[in-house]
């Protein structure tokens, strides 16, 4: 399989060689200019070339018909194309602890589904079955409403489930033959990822199917997924991350997928079939003492794969002499993925994903642009701070410095960290400013330390901080990890007020 | 105001997939039948689908010997049918009154693949679209004027309205016009690539998309009325007018409108003696692709009204025989005539679901309907945005008579790879090397082969040298002649270059350009052109026969500007062409250009380079006889000429030609124009000399114009009469 970027460049050189476009013409072509308009002004009779010409590169039995086309559009219609290709057999199913769903089952569902009445234009989900999560997606997204996947939806008086809508009970034929071929019918719509939010307040962010899918071809193709007969996901679906890896990457695969959740995941494989796990940090720690010689590629992401968890599996490999691939992916909602590295052998470089692309613009700020992003964001500033060695590897160097504004200074949270990272080494803290207008100093600056016995006084504190603003700062005996792994405003807050 | 004969038809011959006789295709017009099937003359392996409709027993037409193209034999098959339908022997008049008009889209492309196969030897000879003109014409000791259309589908269509203007000119008594053409894989395997061909055997109008390409001939004997009346011969139908446009819209898609479409109709009507109310039935070109039906109705619609295209009749004749290109208007009129010959209409076959955008048309559809019509009319459309029509009735009409206006030529140029001559300014400007991208950057076009380059900077140096304010030029009213002898071969090599790989590999990129008459849709598209146009092919006087085409059109008033551009280049293919016809040329590019203009459009004070009085050719320089008795015959209108300026690649001919010259034009001075560079291309040697001839003076003002002979390749002479304003 080829990468997206893989693809556009063989697309570029197509439409050079086989259209006569002038290189430089095609050096200002951006990836979402109407390849009919400027600055290659195509016609038909071109595209019916490049549709030919693209058919024979990419050995594509059909590519359908190119009328509005760009750049990025082309490309994942040929990545989608190739994978609808290279699933000879439908895939098997997707399985959770209650559902066990085939593809052909989910497509009728679909079908089916279409006679029913869905109001809206934007409905949250509120089932939490990773096969309820995928149906009620899909038929949100024939009924052309936009899904929305929320940890926080079962509440929601106007959150959707498709166990609710009374489905016709006739035999019906589903006008598509594959979910890829579903997908790609609907490649323009988006599905909103529901996020803690760095403030405290959630946030959605909104993903086209088309980036979704053109991610899981990346990671299709830099993985090596051969050797894996299906792949055991203990990550939530409704995280974007566990979206991409548990629901496309399978898909585009063409491989089973079976979803272990909870605090009691079971990876046992079935008989001597290999396993793909799909996990998080928190979540490694709950199965790591089920790895075997059966388990053939780890794949974690959602937070970050620290010091003693690496090292704990790096002394599983060791032990047990595991033949398992496992890898770190580096990335977020808002970005997808941006790179990844091998985990067990102390390597601290990611390599970028090839589609991505980091620099740094004019005002110094490193900027993201890549076909994973959000929808309608052309590019993203990264707030981490990412140390290039070479073009594509770096090192993650955490946050890059985070400037706010407190009663009509600027100061960088950093300074502020800095301080507390003095006084109680070992201790994991976090430090936010919560921005509100109604505040005379612009907004709030908290602080978090865990695991501290004798708790300081504010005179104390006061004196730490000199000439920068002092934190109120929460010293907590542990801080809470979601089940990703990560620490969020929102959570820590809730310690404090309990 | 003069009295113009009336265009009559009197016999019409076939030969196509739906029958090899006009009796054999009403018999399939009658059971509704279609000759479309599966394609087994040559290896469609890698194409989607072979479906296609080959002329009835070709066989027997490959394999005689090979003396002349596949397109030739067709078209012999039909005109001795015609003849014979006509009652009419050939033999039995004066052969200089006898003019033969052949429309063509294919060139000679089967016997050029035949001969790439290793077949035979004469593909390259048999190439140029004129050598079928040429072989069908001697075949039938045809002595009068011989014309070649190519503009693509609309070849014959206007193949026909030429014969017209020949007929009410005066030109000849009998013009035997029609098209044919020969399909082969290159055509095929090019049109797959451009996706529109259908699965299965086309039904235009209907949901089932694409068309099924076809073959072979159509041509009808038009006569005077005076000449038909002299020999008791049967008046069948009469052709009431004709009209053409251009789309200036797209290189093969039509206006989505039909603007074009309607313009060209709109033409014809206001040349017709009857309202569109009187038209009853219209077979429209309907292709069968997504992008033609829809806006031809539309746009044959504008030009009629709602109302007149509620009560009138539409059908395709395609469905029956396929699309046979450069034959189709002539194939499809016949197999109205024939239809009407029985009271019926031809019908559309295989029409299951009516597609939307013609549903609100009255279409005669699965089954050919009893209806006799007295007027009706037949569109066509081709590549390159090149519309025509034609109005025909069963019953007489008595046709306009438009005056005649004066015809101009403002300005000429010619333009080789590294120079541009001037005619206005008698001058010549050299370049390093002519670059349409750099010179003149806003008409250039991505994928525009050199053919289209030279002719779009030759036109621009024309306008250029007009002296004339451009800006203030109303470019959509202008009015678009193309001439080229074999077409863009840059793009036949690259065409061929991918055939070698399989005929799945032709790309749609190069197909447009293979036909002509691309460059005059360039020229439409550079320049806004939509006015009438022709495309012609000749082997030398090519030029000479656009100026033609052009004069007689500005003459009854279709339009008061037109630009008329020749060219040609050059590459190996082409110098094999022209070497299997004994003539060298391995010289680059060239391209010429005229501007033509009635009176009325002349500014004041305005001196034009000439104006074009008349145009004679004879099929046989060599045939002395037969040149006497049109040097006769046209001693009234030679009666002015004091300047005689003879060009020929032929020294032999010039002896022939110069003692007739001297019988019949004893005052007329004889200038033999031999021009210093050679070699040259095919169609330069006739620029050159009507340059020459445009910068010659007359002495005296009696005598005060000048008669410019050009003999071509094949021994062919056209001449031009002027008469030079500017002193």
């Amino acid at each position: 399989m080829q990468t997206y970027s893989a693809i556009r460049s063989t697309l570029m050189q197509l439409i050079e060689a086989e259209l006569e476009v002038d290189k430089e013409q095609l050096d200002v072509l951006s990836d979402d200019a109407n390849l009919i308009e400027a600055p290659l002004f195509l016609d038909s009779v071109d595209l019916m070339q490049l549709s030919a010409a693209c058919k024979k590169a990419f050995q594509l039995k059909d590519l359908g018909e190119l009328s509005t086309v760009t750049l990025a559009t082309l490309t994942r219609q040929i990545a989608l194309n190739l994978t609808q290709q290279k699933q000879a057999t439908p895939l098997e199913t997707w399985a959770d602890q209650v559902t066990s769903l085939k593809e052909t089952d989910l497509l009728a569902l679909i079908q089916r589904s279409l006679e029913c009445e869905i109001n809206g234009q934007v409905r949250l989900i509120k089932d939490s079955t990773p096969c309820d999560i995928i149906v009620s997606t899909m038929v949100l997204l024939a009924h052309n409403i936009t899904p929305v996947l929320s940890a926080n939806a079962a509440a929601n008086v106007n959150a959707f489930s498709w166990r609710e809508l009374t489905l016709a009970n006739q035999e019906v034929e589903a006008p598509f033959h594959s979910m890829t071929a579903f997908l790609q019918q609907h490649s323009d719509k988006t599905i909103g990822f529901e996020t803690s939010g760095s403030t405290g307040k959630p946030q959605t962010w909104h993903k086209s199917i088309a980036s979704l899918h053109a991610e899981a071809v990346t990671f299709a193709d830099t993985f090596s997924f051969d050797s894996v007969d299906y792949f055991c996901a203990c990550v939530d679906i409704r995280h974007m991350f566990g979206f991409i890896w548990a629901f496309m990457l399978p898909l585009q695969l063409g491989k089973p997928v079976c979803y272990e959740l909870g605090s009691t995941p079971d990876l046992q494989p079935v008989k001597d079939k290999q396993v793909g796990v799909i996990l998080t940090p928190t979540m490694f720690d709950f199965v790591a003492d089920q790895l075997n010689q059966n388990h053939c590629y780890l794949i974690s992401s959602g937070a970050p794969f620290k010091g003693e968890k690496e090292q704990k599996l790096a002394d599983l490999i060791s032990y047990l002499s595991l033949s398992i691939q496992a890898f770190e992916v580096l990335g977020s909602t808002e970005t997808g993925g941006i790179g990844y590295r091998p985990l067990g052998n102390n390597e601290t470089h990611f390599t970028k994903f090839t589609a991505v692309d980091i620099y740094q613009n004019g005002e110094h700020k490193t900027m993201l642009r890549s076909p994973f992003l959000v929808a309608n964001c052309d590019e993203f500033e990264l707030k981490d701070k990412l140390i290039f060695s070479n073009e594509n590897q770096f090192t993650h160097g955490g946050r890059a410095d985070q400037i706010f504004k407190y009663a009509g200074k600027r100061y960088s949270l950093q300074s502020i960290e800095k301080v507390l990272q003095e006084r109680f080494v070992g201790l994991r803290h976090r430090v936010f400013f919560i921005e509100d207008n109604n505040n005379n100093k612009g907004g709030e600056l908290v602080a978090f330390v865990e695991g501290l016995s004798c708790i300081p006084t504010l005179q104390d504190i006061r004196s730490w901080f000199k000439d920068l603003p002092t934190p109120q700062v929460h010293f907590l005996a542990q801080f809470p990890e979601n089940e990703l792994g990560k620490i969020t405003l929102s959570a820590l807050q809730e310690c404090v007020h309990e | 105001m003069n009295n113009k004969q009336q265009t009559f038809i009197t016999g019409y011959g076939v030969l196509c997939a739906a029958g090899e006789n006009r009796q054999a295709l009403l018999t399939s017009i009658k059971e509704n039948r279609t000759g479309i099937d599966r394609i087994n003359r040559f290896d469609t392996q890698g194409l989607t689908h072979n479906v296609g409709a080959l002329a009835i027993n070709y066989e027997n037409h490959s394999a005689e010997h090979f003396d002349m193209d596949l397109a030739s034999q067709y078209a012999i098959h039909a005109v001795t049918e015609a003849l014979e339908h006509a009652n009419l022997a050939l033999n039995q008049m004066d052969s200089t009154r006898v003019a033969f008009i052949l429309g063509n889209a294919n060139c000679g492309m089967f016997s050029l693949m035949e001969s790439l196969k290793g077949q035979h030897q004469l593909g390259f000879k048999f190439y140029p679209p004129h050598q079928i003109a040429t072989d069908v014409s001697r075949h039938f000791g045809i002595q009068g004027p011989v014309m070649t259309f190519t503009s693509a589908c609309t070849a014959s269509s206007s193949a026909i309205a030429f014969a017209k203007q020949l007929i009410e000119n005066d030109q000849a008594d009998v013009v035997i016009a029609g098209g044919a053409d020969a399909l082969s894989e290159l055509v095929y395997g090019g049109f797959q690539s451009v996706q529109s061909l259908s699965p299965e055997p086309c039904a235009p109008y209907s949901e089932k998309m694409g068309l099924s390409l076809g073959e072979g001939a159509g041509f009808l004997v038009f006569e005077s009325q005076t000449h038909a009346n002299q020999r008791n011969a049967t008046l069948r139908y009469q052709l009431l007018a004709t009209g053409s446009s251009l789309d200036a819209h797209h290189a093969t898609a039509p206006n989505p409108e039909g603007d074009g479409v309607r313009r060209a109709f709109t033409q014809t009507l206001s040349y017709a003696p009857v309202a569109a109310s009187d038209i009853e039935y219209i077979n429209s070109h309907g292709t069968g692709t997504p992008a033609n039906d829809g806006a031809e109705l539309k746009g044959i619609q504008s030009a009629i009204g709602e109302q007149a295209m509620h009560d009138v009749s539409v059908s395709s004749s395609k469905s029956y025989f396929g699309h046979t290109l450069g034959a189709a208007g002539a194939v499809e009129l016949i197999s109205t005539l024939v239809s009407q010959d029985e009271g019926l209409l031809p019908a559309t076959l295989g029409v299951d679901s009516i597609r939307s955008c013609c549903h609100a048309y009255q279409l005669v559809t699965n089954q050919a309907r009893p209806q006799v019509v007295d007027v009706f009319a037949v569109t066509n459309s081709a590549f390159g945005g090149h519309n025509t029509s034609m109005l025909l009735s069963k019953h007489q009409k008595t046709s306009i008579n438009t005056a005649s206006k004066p015809v101009y030529l403002l300005a000429a140029t010619s333009l080789s790879d590294t120079e541009v001559y001037n005619a206005r300014q008698n001058s010549t400007d050299h370049f390093a090397e002519f670059n349409l991208k750099q010179q003149f950057p806003a008409l250039f076009q991505r994928r525009t082969p050199c053919v289209a380059q030279f002719a779009l900077g030759a036109c621009q140096f024309t306008l250029q040298d007009s002296d004339l304010n451009l800006a203030q030029l109303p470019l959509p009213e202008f009015a678009a002649y193309y001439a080229n002898p074999i077409g863009s071969l840059e793009t036949l090599d690259k065409n061929l270059a991918s055939f070698q790989d399989g005929i799945a590999e032709l790309k749609s990129t190069h197909f447009p350009n293979t036909v002509v008459n691309a460059t005059l849709g360039q020229l439409a598209l550079g320049f806004g052109f939509k006015n009438s146009a022709t495309c012609v092919s000749d082997l030398g006087n090519d030029f000479l026969h656009a100026l033609w085409s052009a004069t007689l059109d500005m003459r009854e008033g279709r339009s008061r500007y037109a630009m008329v551009c020749s060219s040609q280049d050059d590459t190996a293919l082409s110098q094999q062409v022209w070497a299997a016809h004994q003539f060298q040329a391995d010289i680059g590019h060239f391209s010429s250009a005229a501007l033509l203009a009635t009176s009325e459009v002349l500014p004041a004070g305005y001196q034009p380079l000439a104006e074009l009085i008349d145009f004679i050719q004879i099929n046989d320089a060599q045939e002395h006889q037969a040149l006497d008795r049109l040097l006769a015959s046209k001693a009234r209108k030679l009666s002015q000429v004091g300047n005689v300026v003879l060009s020929t690649h032929h020294d032999e001919a010039f002896a022939t030609i110069a003692a007739s010259l001297d019988s019949h034009l004893p005052q007329a001075q004889l200038i033999k124009y031999q021009p210093q560079t050679t070699p040259l291309h095919s169609t330069e040697l006739a620029v050159r000399a009507l340059m020459h001839a445009l910068n010659t003076p007359v002495g005296d003002t009696e005598l005060d114009q000048t008669l410019l002979l050009s003999v071509n390749l094949a021994g062919s002479m056209t001449g031009c009469i002027l008469r030079t304003v500017r002193k």
